[in-house]
């Protein structure tokens, strides 16, 4: 009763059609790559830097997806579709993880103190989701851009051919929202009403 | 702000941004003119490009992998053990850690606790173990955690069981003591689960509130006695072991005396249990004014009912119980 290819297909399908049961389904299959990758930093086995770690992505992803074995219309469609699904379900997560340590009593039992680092981190993933919302109230397309490569974990040349633009134009354009969230981020850190900056 | 205006900033920023950091300026007053607002914006977006070692550097994935790995939650995070690969460490209880997992095979999320080591090195106690264990796995029950499965690899041995999502009794309890008909509401569910538990010819042996969940559904009774576990010598119910637990004041006195146990112990630790929800303290408060919080006549006797010392004293059968308070709970 392995989940398939087919049923993923189905799965996302669902889910952007606003199946919210779909999501609960696919979760599973994305914490466990997670934390595979989890356990993989945590046992010294390093991955520096961001080749490496996108190829790792890349892995993780064809692994959860067999995307070469399904049938979609629109290549650029599905991997838009299953990079706001790894959005949600790691900015749920993220959620999840620093309200819990906080007695709110979502997950059961005592949790390990989470070291400081880690939480900070979480806290900065649901931060850069809220970001992430107003620029795409600004400009939709750099939203696709990082939903493509930071959440999807797509190189410049994947990006590049779902978005049907040139390279170097989603250079240019990752560059710009990169600089742009972190500039959020940097001015919600310090009003912490989480207000941010009118542009 | 439309997006071609923001098209011909990021156009700009990214010159900038390939230019090295002395030549920017120049650049800018060319690019920008005299629009100071242009390049007041493009400045402090290059600012920004300076913070190394943000979180937008890697995929997201790999940011949250590294801090659950930063967290250092637990030996098994990640690991497969079985069909079951193991996620975040939910729990350490006296017996070993609980984990988070998914179960590869149905693809759902089940609660993984790893037993110890000392359990795999006696034969004679795996044996008795494997025979309660399946004992446990029969029980059904909307009250009772599900006993999935029992495995181990390489090993290390483990027990699946339901996922659940809620609080336990004993942090509700740290908040302070329930009103009475909250208390009542999860006393009457306990008994329920006992009920059932005991027709089964199952006693619990370790009923506190660190072993009664809250959820969405209503309560969820966990560990259900597996004997073989709690007592790893032969030197059965030392007394400190189980304060350390925290068992010692809901162990019936047959218990704590490493006399017979039966049914009955799980009556007395259950009035134990209720009178700590109501009154805040796992002991019978004195008379008079000393009680914190009014308990209801009939309550009293119901729960002085489970706390003779004697078991032969006690309600015998937690079927009367659960009658009993129903009883209560209309009348209240």
């Amino acid at each position: 009763m392995k989940i398939s290819p087919e049923d993923i297909t189905q799965l996302l399908r669902a889910w952007n059609a606003g199946d919210e049961s779909a999501l609960e389904k696919m979760t599973p299959l994305v914490y466990r790559e997670l934390y595979r990758l989890a356990g993989h930093y945590m046992y010294g086995e390093r991955e520096g830097h961001t080749l490496q770690a996108t190829a790792l992505v890349n892995e993780a992803y064809l692994r959860l997806i067999e995307w070469k074995n399904v049938q979609w219309q629109n290549r650029g469609h599905f991997f838009g579709v299953c990079a706001q699904l790894m959005r949600r379900i790691l900015v749920d997560y993220a959620r999840s993880r620093r309200y819990a340590k906080r007695g709110g009593g979502a997950i059961s039992v005592s949790l390990e103190d989470a070291a400081p680092a880690a939480e900070d981190n979480f806290a900065a993933l649901m931060e850069i989701d809220l970001a992430l919302q107003r620029l795409s109230v600004i400009d939709p397309r750099l939203t696709q851009v990082v939903e493509l490569r930071y959440f999807g974990g797509l190189s410049v040349e994947e990006t590049a051919e779902v978005l049907k633009v040139a390279p170097i134009t989603v250079i240019r354009q990752w560059n710009f929202a990169r600089a742009w969230l972190l500039r959020e981020l940097a001015g919600t850190t310090k009003n912490d009403t989480g207000i941010s900056r009118a542009n | 702000m439309t997006p071609e205006s923001l098209e011909q900033i990021e156009i700009i920023y990214s010159d900038a941004l390939a230019l090295p950091p002395q030549e920017r300026p120049a650049f800018l007053d060319r690019a920008c003119g005299n629009d100071r607002d242009l390049r007041a914006e493009i400045e402090s977006l290059l600012g920004c490009e300076q913070q190394a070692g943000t979180c937008l550097d890697k995929p997201a994935i790999h940011f949250v992998a590294e801090s659950l790995a930063a967290e250092g939650g637990g030996v098994f995070m990640g690991r497969m053990l079985g069909r079951y690969q193991l996620l975040s460490l939910v729990g350490r209880g006296g017996m070993g850690e609980v984990y988070c997992a998914v179960d590869t095979h149905l693809n759902r999320l089940v609660a993984v606790k790893i037993l110890p080591a000392y359990l795999a090195e006696d034969p004679a106690r795996l044996q008795r173990f494997t025979v309660e264990a399946r004992v446990i796995a029969a029980l059904n029950h909307p009250r009772i955690c599900v006993l999935h499965d029992v495995g181990h690899d390489e090993g290390t041995r483990y027990l699946v069981f339901e996922y659940l999502i809620g609080q336990m009794l004993s942090d509700r309890l740290s908040g302070g003591t329930l009103p009475v008909p909250e208390a009542l509401k999860y006393a009457i569910e306990v008994a329920e689960a006992l009920e059932y538990a005991h027709e089964q010819g199952v006693v619990h042996h370790d009923l506190k509130p660190q072993n009664i969940m809250l959820t969405r559904t209503g309560v969820k009774l966990l560990d259900f006695g597996i004997a073989e576990l709690r007592y790893p010598d032969a030197d059965a119910s030392a007394p400190e072991s189980q304060l350390r637990s925290g068992t010692l004041p809901y162990m019936a006195p047959e218990q704590i005396e490493g006399r017979q146990t039966d049914a009955r112990t799980d009556i007395f630790a259950f009035g134990v249990m209720t009178c700590e929800m109501i009154t805040g303290r796992p002991v019978f408060p004195g008379t008079g004014a000393q009680a914190e919080t009014v308990m209801p006549p009939a309550l009293d006797v119901v729960i002085r009912g489970c706390l003779a010392r004697d078991p032969s004293e006690r309600w015998q059968s937690m079927s009367d119980v659960l009658l009993i308070l129903k009883h209560v709970a209309a009348g209240i």
